[in-house]
């Protein structure tokens, strides 16, 4: 009997350890995807409220080494127009995020306490356009589960205590033959389902990337789909594009 | 036939046209986007239910031609009063020309420039002067545009902007029964005031990093904003009657200023304070002309404090005032004894000079910052509704004497280019001084609609 549950016992060790290994394996895999140098896009951003009501914003992105660097302006509707958003990541430093107010000829620092609050009235926070630093989270395997007839893996990832993020843990659905995210559920930090994402991919030249996501907001019944309706890749943008004077000009 | 006054300078706009056209082939490449927005407003005073006769801006467009390197901004507006359209006027806010060369930022022409990390109520920002008539709107709709050229040289982490601006005066609503606060509120300065002879101001700013925090210190070289006595023209009384004329002028104004912002723990800090040091240097350019002397120090600050409540309730918090520190010279009271003095006796005119620390006007700086020496700024605000509806309420409470502002407003996007606005404004004092700024507007407390309409080229 004490063989059985030692047995047991290292077996039911040893599985949770595979699964977490597992776990970083693919997060690991899903960040060595390949991904251009850098993009431009323009973009459609459809938000549609609790009850049915939907508004249209069209942007203009730039962004580099692996959307850590962005810029974003406003193009529609009119009462946007001329807003724009710089984003610079850094892995040991607080994120520079940056708005540039038209009304005001003023540019506003945000803190990173206000990166879950909505982008410009959409689901998404500021949080959901900064990439996940590998280091930051903790990762688990759950399993394995098909999603519209492709075979994907269950990972959960926790954020770090020190990490500032308004989830307290996020479950992706990634595909395994492409390592790509097709769907993902983010929990609020009362472990409450608050956000599902769904992410629909096309090629561009020789990379696979995002050509719809679909944000809902689970818990106030409203949701967001962003549609890039134009694509380029590679286009050499240098830190020069990536700078405060450049919120205030046409987009580049 | 009465003459339209020009919009702006013809010597500065037969330069601009020039330039314009020695950059045509440039412009030729350029593209072409406009904008245009169409806001009509009703006020009703709460005390008597009449409208309120002020301008209201009901118009505003623009146009911006862009190319790789530089941007062309034209800005108009439309300025309307309901009970008489024949004051319609037409105005050109901005003609400028931004351009991005390498190493920063060059715009050049008529424009406004803001300086300083708080919100509406900046001490270091004393490039553009104020309208009055907007005085409690929001962001560059308060202010006048000036011809000025702004260089910004950005070097890693540092950014040096360096400025040199026409001086131009704060408008005033004079004449105004519904807006009746007057500045200088002794006398009225039209028709004899003078424009500094040199008109030209300079300034620079620096933004850096510093252990967490953003900072700026800028330095600022000009002339105040509004009108203050300078100069007295005196003739002995069996000459002329009456004998003396006060003048009134712009006293030149140096500022030093430094704002900061940083975050702490999941709140938001901004500070902002400027030193000014003015001095009254008008030439006493004739024998009947007596220099009314002021030099003064004194110091504008405020602490910004922004916190995200529960219920996604955004909160704001602003300390503000002023302080003298040294103030000196000749005070209208002073002025008038020594005009009694001369005039009765028949004593040659002797100014004198005394400590002005409690009648020194304060003629530079954020118009809250001017009238009141200590105040407090709340507001509480939530967006609704994927920021279709949003709601603010704020107050102004002067924490020196009898005064307070409250101000109520609910926005609502009906669709993308339609906006509908509801507010109010209360302003109330217990005060019995009629100099009290806030009696003084009493009467201001409004209620109001309006529309918002608003297009753009894509």
């Amino acid at each position: 009997m004490r063989k059985v549950l030692y047995t047991a016992a290292v077996l039911v060790f040893s599985m949770g350890f595979v699964h977490a290994q597992s776990g970083r394996d693919i997060a690991e895999k899903m960040d060595s995807v390949d991904r251009p140098a850098d993009m431009a896009s323009n973009s459609t951003l459809v938000l549609t409220n609790a009850r049915g009501k939907t508004q249209e914003k069209t942007i203009r992105s730039l962004s580099a080494e692996d959307n850590s660097r962005q810029i974003i302006w406003f193009l529609a509707p009119a009462r946007d127009k001329g807003v724009a958003f710089l984003k610079i990541e850094h892995s040991d430093a607080e994120d520079d995020m940056l708005l540039w107010l038209p009304a005001f000829k003023k540019v506003r620092r945000i803190k990173s306490s206000q990166k879950g609050e909505s982008f410009m009235g959409s689901d998404m926070s500021y949080e959901d356009m900064t990439s996940r630093e590998l280091s930051e989270y903790s990762y688990e395997l759950l399993g394995e589960e098909t999603l519209d007839g492709r075979l994907c893996w269950l990972l959960l990832s926790i954020p770090d205590e020190a990490v500032e993020s308004s989830y307290s843990r996020i479950v992706s659905w990634v595909e395994k033959s492409s390592a790509l995210p097709l769907k993902e559920e983010f929990y609020d930090r009362a472990g409450t389902l608050f956000k599902r994402k769904t992410i629909v991919y096309k090629r561009v030249e020789s990379y696979v990337l995002p050509s719809e996501i679909f944000m809902e907001d689970l818990q106030n019944g409203s949701s967001t789909r962003l549609s890039i309706t134009e694509q380029e890749v590679d286009k050499g943008y240098g830190e020069d594009v990536f700078q405060e004077k450049n919120l205030s000009r046409r987009p580049m | 036939m009465k003459q339209m006054p020009p919009l702006i300078k013809a010597g500065f706009f037969t330069q601009f046209t020039l330039l314009l056209c020695i950059l045509s082939p440039v412009w030729l490449s350029a593209q072409l986007s406009w904008d245009l927005e169409i806001s009509p407003l009703y006020r009703l005073q709460i005390h008597d239910g009449s409208e309120l006769q002020l301008p209201v801006r009901t118009a505003q467009a623009g146009l911006n031609w862009s190319g790789r390197t530089f941007e062309l901004h034209l800005n108009t507006d439309l300025q309307t009063r309901w009970q008489d359209p024949d004051m319609t006027e037409a105005g050109l806010r901005e003609f400028y020309l931004h351009a991005y060369p390498f190493f920063g930022e060059v715009r050049l022409g008529r424009q406004i420039l803001a300086w300083g990390y708080a919100d509406q109520n900046n001490p270091t920002d004393n490039i553009n002067p104020y309208n009055y008539y907007y005085l409690f709107g929001l962001g560059i709709e308060r202010k006048e545009a000036v011809n000025a050229l702004s260089v910004t040289v950005d070097l890693n982490v540092f950014s040096l902007q360096a400025e040199i601006n026409e001086h131009k005066a704060n408008i005033f609503p004079w004449d105004e029964a519904d807006f009746p606060i007057q500045f200088p509120p002794e006398a009225d300065p039209r028709g004899r005031s003078r424009d500094p002879e040199q008109p030209w101001e300079s300034g620079l700013r620096l933004r850096f990093p510093a252990g967490g925090w953003d900072l700026s210190l800028s330095y600022r070289r000009g002339y105040d904003k509004t009108a203050t006595p300078v100069l007295l023209t005196y003739l002995p009384p069996n000459l002329v009657f009456p004998p003396d004329n006060i003048l009134f002028g712009y006293r030149r104004t140096q500022t030093l200023g430094m704002d900061a912002v940083a975050f702490i723990l999941n709140a938001t800090l901004r500070a902002e304070a400027a030193w000014f040091r003015t001095e009254n240097e008008h030439n006493t350019d004739a024998v009947w002309n007596y220099l009314i002397s002021s030099r003064a120090d004194y110091l504008q600050y405020i602490l910004q404090l922004e916190y995200d409540l529960p219920l996604e309730l955004s909160f704001s918090a602003q300390y503000l005032g002023h302080s003298i520190q040294k103030a000196e010279g000749v005070s209208l009271n002073d002025l008038r004894t020594a005009l009694m003095d001369a005039i009765l006796n028949g004593a040659p005119l002797n100014l004198t000079e005394s400590d002005m620390k409690t009648q020194l006007q304060i003629a530079s700086g954020s118009p809250l910052h001017s009238f009141l020496e200590s105040a407090a700024v709340l507001s509480l605000s939530r967006s609704f509704l994927n920021d279709r509806l949003n709601l603010k309420g704020a107050g102004i409470i002067n924490l020196k004497e009898s005064g307070q502002i409250y101000s109520m407003s609910a926005d609502y996007y009906l669709n993308d280019w339609l906006q509908l606005e509801l507010f109010s404004s209360l302003i109330r004092s217990a005060s019995a001084e009629d100099t009290n700024f806030f009696k003084m507007m009493e009467d201001f407390s409004h209620i109001g609609l309006g529309l918002s309409m608003q297009f753009a080229s894509f």
